[in-house]
């Protein structure tokens, strides 16, 4: 799973599908101009190997979903339920000093 | 026919048949689903619902398939909530895989597009709660 999230292209594709869920292979190849298709396929299937995506198919279609359960499992290791409230409050305050101009 | 809104999926060391009893019995779902008792064991047809500890009802529908132990679909109205309470119900199907020594569960939710109450309670750790704490509570 790490992995996977090492790579800047597959975080792109999953920063892709949490904007918008259940895409289709020409959706995501759409997203990634610089890579072909098969280069596309390549990513996805690492992500799919790490659990990260889950293919379904719709129809003829087959649609990428992100899976967040590893990312949870990740949170659960290391975040201790204590801390959670502090983390949470520092990354709130920094997307909001950030998002002004 | 429209896709899944959201799908989940998680790999837990049992069998089949044990997680079909972890998901359908309620004295085991309160080990795992926030303390509610979820009485989803019944035939296709027959009413569901989850309550929490004190009684209280708050996610209520119906068994639309039962195909033990491999998948059980469901519509689910949420009740805890103001503005999910007046949403349409939604629709959750629960299929179970065998792989080995392990079984992969994936959890589908339909039908959020037009439930947006529903849509941020489950989508802010509500799911990922419920299938974490129930492949610990398998595994332990």
């Amino acid at each position: 799973m790490f992995k996977a999230l090492a790579d800047g292209t597959r975080r792109h594709l999953l920063d892709a599908l949490y904007r918008r869920d259940g895409l289709t292979l020409g959706e995501l190849a759409a997203g990634c101009p610089e890579l072909t298709r098969f280069g596309v396929m390549k990513h996805l299937a690492v992500l799919e190997s790490a659990g990260l995506v889950v293919p379904r198919r719709v129809g003829r279609e087959k649609h990428h979903y992100l899976n967040p359960v590893p990312i949870r499992q990740i949170h659960d290791r290391w975040m201790s339920k204590y801390r959670r409230r502090t983390t949470k409050a520092l990354i709130d305050l920094k997307s909001r000093l950030e998002e002004r101009p | 026919m429209s896709g899944p809104d959201h799908v989940y999926q998680i790999r837990i060391r049992t069998t089949p048949e044990r997680l079909w009893a972890a998901i359908t019995d309620p004295e085991e779902t309160r080990r795992y689903y926030f303390g509610a008792r979820n009485t989803m064991g019944g035939p296709a047809g027959s009413r569901w619902e989850s309550r929490v500890e004190d009684g209280t009802l708050f996610i209520e529908g119906e068994i639309l398939e039962s195909d033990p132990p491999r998948r059980l679909v469901q519509t689910f109205h949420y009740l805890g909530d103001e503005t999910a309470r007046t949403e349409a119900a939604t629709r959750v199907s629960w299929e179970i895989e065998r792989d080995g020594d392990e079984c992969v569960l994936t959890l589908v939710h339909h039908g959020l597009e037009a439930a947006p109450g529903t849509r941020r309670v489950v989508s802010t750790g509500g799911w990922t709660t419920i299938l974490a704490r129930l492949k610990e509570y398998l595994e332990a």
